[in-house]
């Protein structure tokens, strides 16, 4: 506890003795206008938004497609299945014999 | 042993799952490498717009040849026009697979009419001294371009197989379908890289 109360000090101790400007981004030093940075801000919001367009419509496609083979492959309504205990009674019936 | 013989004999007499086909696989793989390739275009359109937006001295910067707004604006309707055909060929096909060879063709053709006059384009760029060398501008003008070209190649050397199949009666709709999503991805593209690059 006593060293991490330590290790938590030091870190802190380190940040505040940290002259410099912390940049989160590793090439916006470039930014060095308006118009550079508005590009740097929207070409992050057009890359970070198209992979999850693309990904997220490719899904919903193929999940439109699934739903409506689900429904090809159904077909009209089933005959009423047996109570689960009848069919439990039928399998080891056939089982046993 | 007995168990497991009997576990077998019931596992046979229960009904198999039954497998439906979501998506056929040529669709679905050319879905895929379409959304790779959208992402590849991306990340050059974000970082010609950097460089675009950082110029000190202007853009195109000073010195360089201008591009060709007017002309490439021709060509540009030459390959809208082609994906409108294509769409022709695809409700002709549905009702009558030889009605859909005429604007197959005709798409085919203004595609290819597309690349030569890029080509034309690029001869001339080339004698004006925009090089890859010459500055980023040009650099990212034949990287985009290019890189756009020969996904137009490829789109064109695809439409030739599926027409090549068409004519043959093989052609199936999932193979078209397959072309048709390369070739829209070209055609929509364009625009875009049109007002990014030449405007």
């Amino acid at each position: 506890m006593k060293r991490a109360r330590a290790c938590l000090l030091a870190a802190a101790g380190l940040v505040l003795a940290t002259p410099a400007l912390a940049l989160a981004c590793p090439v916006c030093f470039n930014a060095k206008d308006d118009a550079a940075r508005v590009a740097f801000l929207a070409t992050t919001v057009f890359l970070t938004a198209l992979p999850l367009l693309l990904i997220g419509g490719a899904i919903s496609w193929l999940a439109r497609r699934a739903a409506q083979a689900d429904q090809a492959v159904e077909g009209p309504a089933p005959a009423a299945d047996p109570a689960p205990e009848t069919r439990a009674r039928d399998l080891a019936r056939d089982a046993l014999t | 042993m007995e168990a497991a013989a009997k576990v077998l004999h019931l596992s046979r007499k229960m009904p198999a799952a039954r497998r439906r086909q979501v998506a056929p696989n040529g669709v679905l793989g050319m879905l895929i490498f379409v959304i790779a390739e959208t992402m590849f275009f991306g990340g050059l359109i974000s970082a010609h717009a950097i460089v675009k937006a950082g110029a000190l001295r202007g853009w195109p910067p000073p010195g360089q040849p201008r591009l060709p707004v007017a002309e490439t604006l021709i060509n540009t309707a030459a390959l809208i026009a082609s994906g409108v055909l294509l769409y022709v060929a695809h409700r002709a096909f549905a009702h009558n697979p030889r009605r859909a060879r005429t604007p197959m063709l005709l798409s085919m053709l203004l595609g290819a009419a597309f690349v030569v006059l890029q080509g034309v384009e690029w001869v001339a760029m080339l004698h004006q001294g925009l090089t890859m060398t010459s500055s980023t501008h040009g650099a990212f003008f034949y990287l985009l371009i290019g890189t756009h070209g020969l996904h137009v190649l490829c789109g064109l050397a695809v439409l030739v197989w599926a027409y090549a199949r068409l004519v043959r009666g093989l052609l199936v709709g999932t193979q078209l379908a397959a072309v048709q999503i390369l070739w829209y991805f070209v055609v929509g593209l364009w625009p875009v890289l049109y007002w990014r690059v030449y405007l």
